[in-house]
């Protein structure tokens, strides 16, 4: 029995602690804005916070996350600065990697609440984006940042 | 795109029904000499206003982030005079109503041809059941039509103001117009200016639904071993110790190779991770990067064909102070998106569902049908 707590609310899952957290969200929670693209962490697709930190999700196994806070795509309010921003600068095209891409910026902006260009270029690198959307995404980061996006 | 479009009855009900019925979840195509049934104006397969006041526009094409969920939309609310924020998008279902205007009889979406070839129809669509909410008004009101007009979503007139939701029911029962004037290019409010996409809120909160993301009661997931190299085949395999892992159903061959079914992704993978799979690589398996790149490095020094001819390089070059020469080598490129490739299919002995991002839904249908023995409408 895995207990943790996602999106602001405690579960526990009968589940094999080794099963990687991106399945038990995907899978047992169906909660399924967090992402699967390559399953060995190069992608950033799965990029969830645990304690406020990014964490690839597909190599996290579930029993790690016991007694800590997750939270997925799905848990940012709709007003949030970053969710906001995303809109405004229209980044998304198909939108896979765009979860991921949002979570790796909520937590660089936890860190870094007025990022550089080079800070995003360190925090946003291993996530992916096979549109092509990185001055969009580094634009709406700045503007989030202009508005205190921190989650 | 100024001319006056004609667009008789014929046309409008052979249209709507060759979008067979049934197929489609909530759409009811016209009966009888109106576009519509009940209360909802049909303007075509690809266009319904409801009651409601919300315009739903059917789109033929897959979004791929290419955006077509938007622009094509655009093109029918430009035309409809409809308020944006009222339009949503149904995907279309497999019927030849949607087939590609000049790719053939198939159901397509490729080679950047989405909004030249959409333009026509879709703003059609749009003209028409402009007219048609116009007339509904007119005749509410008893006036002629020339002293209403539509916009945003609204027809004014003598009589005041009427929503599109209020002149649905109204409208469907009218005959469809036959001279359907498009806007000048000078009276767009929408073409030519950015306008909100239609699916970026569902993409941002993690709500947009992938094909991977589909779920269904008692559903199972199944990866696939596949060879080191294309072309292989499958020697032989050992499935004993795969079928012993907790949560694996079934272990099947398949050409492509080695078929695990579980529940759950991880439980899947556990399994394929479990399988002993014996390759016969064939030819590809003597193929190397180094290989292949001694081969283009071969071919490079042929003579070229001549594409175009400008002045005299060669001489030019010849007579150079300085000439620079380099090699430039690029690593293969794989044609692939973030997610990957996947479909679900719930198969009964009478129907096959579906569900998959996919740009050649027809190709898909026949396909399935073919191995599965079904008819195409049962797929």
């Amino acid at each position: 029995m895995v207990t943790f707590v996602v999106n602001g609310r405690t579960r526990s899952l009968e589940v094999d602690p080794e099963t990687p957290l991106l399945w038990v969200l995907r899978d047992n929670l169906k909660l399924t804005g967090t992402k699967y693209g390559c399953g060995r962490s190069v992608c950033g697709a799965c990029t969830v916070l645990v304690d406020g930190k990014a964490k690839r999700s597909c190599v996290t196994p579930v029993g790690e996350v016991a007694g800590k806070q997750v939270l997925t795509v799905e848990g940012l309010p709709q007003n949030h600065p970053l969710l906001q921003a995303w809109l405004a600068e229209e980044v998304s095209q198909c939108g896979y990697c765009q979860p991921g891409q949002i979570m790796s910026a909520a937590a660089l902006l936890t860190e870094k609440p007025k990022p550089t260009d080079s800070d995003i270029d360190e925090a946003m690198r291993g996530t992916l984006c096979r549109c092509g959307t990185y001055n969009r995404i580094r634009k709406a980061i700045h503007a989030a940042a202009g508005k205190g996006g921190t989650p | 795109m100024n001319e006056p479009v004609n667009l008789s009855r014929r046309d409008f009900m052979k249209t709507a029904a060759l979008v067979g019925g049934g197929l489609v979840i909530g759409f009811s195509f016209p009966a009888g000499e109106g576009g519509a049934a009940g209360d909802t104006l049909v303007s075509g397969p690809f266009l319904r206003v409801g009651p409601d006041g919300m315009v739903t526009v059917v789109v033929n094409k897959s979004e791929m982030g290419q955006g077509v969920y938007t622009s094509l939309p655009m093109l029918v609310a430009e035309e409809l005079e409809c308020d944006w924020r009222s339009v949503r998008v149904e995907p279309a279902p497999v019927a030849p109503a949607y087939n590609h205007a000049t790719f053939g009889p198939q159901q397509i979406t490729g080679g950047s041809t989405s909004v030249r070839t959409e333009w026509e129809r879709l703003s059609r669509a749009g003209a028409a059941a402009r007219r048609m909410l116009v007339a509904a008004a007119a005749q509410a009101w008893k006036v002629p039509e020339a002293e209403c007009r539509a916009e945003n979503g609204v027809v004014l007139g003598p009589g005041g103001r009427l929503s599109y939701g209020e002149l649905a029911a109204r409208a469907a029962a009218l005959p469809v117009p036959k001279v359907v004037p498009l806007k000048r290019q000078s009276e767009w409010r929408l073409l030519g200016r950015r306008v909100p996409r239609l699916d970026s809120a569902d993409k941002v909160t993690g709500r947009a639904l992938f094909g991977i993301d589909v779920d269904a009661p008692g559903m199972l997931t199944v990866l696939i071993a596949r060879p080191p190299v294309f072309g292989a085949q499958v020697k032989s395999f050992d499935d004993s110790a795969a079928r012993r892992v907790p949560g694996v159903r079934g272990v099947y061959r398949v050409p492509a190779g080695v078929a695990v079914a579980a529940e759950g992704f991880h439980a899947a993978r556990k399994g394929r991770e479990a399988l002993r799979v014996e390759w016969d690589e064939g030819e590809s398996g003597k193929l190397s990067t180094q290989r292949m790149r001694g081969e283009y490095a071969q071919l490079a020094r042929r003579p070229g064909k001549v594409a175009r001819r400008e002045g005299d390089a060669a001489g030019v070059l010849a007579k150079a102070a300085k000439r620079i020469e380099a090699d430039y080598d690029v690593p293969f490129l794989a044609h692939a998106p973030m997610e990957p490739l996947n479909c679900f299919v719930d198969l009964r002995k009478d129907r096959c569902i579906i569900r998959t991002g996919t740009q050649g839904q027809t190709g898909d249908r026949d396909a399935a049908a073919r191995l599965t023995g079904l008819k195409k409408e049962q797929v």
